[in-house]
């Protein structure tokens, strides 16, 4: 079971070290989405609201 | 701000406005649709957007507003969709301590919701604890808190635990060495 009940005599360093652990891999993960490449879809948008903007002011 | 300056920071601003709501929800296409309203809801309300202030912030307060209104609607379904996730996730008896992108997206959404955003603000998109709680709207030991155990529960769903506890899963015991040496 994943979810058993943390043991207290787990020592506050060992549970640092996986903080730690889960930080820097939470990071390479998320640094990996935002390295993708900006959808299409959302620069096209973002020009057609430019667009009708400067048609309508 | 020119309409254009503001639409060119907005495009600067949609990698980690989409990190943020991939993470948020589990899901690429629901994420996406996430960021195209925060999108159009910036534009819309650009000009109550006080210049000096934040953008990062006010676009990541607008998007979690916009995840929790389409969360609540789909609570049900949402529930559904993770236990089937949950199912997949978690246990890798044979597999070494290789964790690929999507065992964090997994694990991710099975973290309660609460814990889950403040984690993601706070450890993956260099918000302060400060900035974290104005975007949630508690207070700010209450996001240290969630971020706090939401660290432990990742851990434990990632399997992080076993390396310190029952020691030794050769890949987990390198990557922590390598990065902390004991004291």
């Amino acid at each position: 079971m994943i979810d058993k009940t943390v043991k207290k005599s787990k020592t506050s360093e060992a549970q640092q070290v996986v903080k730690e652990a889960v930080s820097s891999k939470l990071k390479a993960y998320y640094d990996d989405i935002s390295r993708q490449e900006v959808p299409q879809r959302f620069l096209d948008l973002l020009q057609d609201l430019d667009k009708a903007n400067e048609r309508s002011g | 701000m020119s309409d254009r300056e503001f639409r060119n920071d907005l495009i600067a601003f949609i990698p980690p406005l989409r990190a943020f709501a991939i993470s948020l929800t589990g899901k690429v296409d629901r994420a996406d649709d996430l960021v195209q309203e925060t999108l159009l809801k910036a534009w819309a309300n650009r000009a109550s957007f006080e210049p000096g202030t934040k953008l990062k912030a006010w676009l990541f307060t607008i998007l979690r507003n916009e995840f929790y209104t389409v969360f609540r609607k789909r609570k049900r379904e949402v529930e559904d969709a993770d236990g089937v996730i949950a199912a997949n996730v978690g246990v890798h008896p044979g597999q070494h301590s290789h964790m690929d992108l999507s065992d964090m997206r997994a694990a991710l959404v099975r973290l309660p919701v609460d814990q889950r955003e403040a984690l993601l603000l706070v450890s993956a998109s260099d918000m302060s604890y400060e900035e974290a709680a104005v975007i949630c709207g508690v207070a700010v030991g209450t996001i240290k808190s969630r971020v706090n155990r939401a660290r432990v529960k990742l851990g434990e769903l990632l399997n992080l635990k076993e390396a310190s506890e029952f020691g030794p899963e050769p890949g987990v015991q390198a990557a922590l060495t390598s990065k902390f040496s004991p004291s």
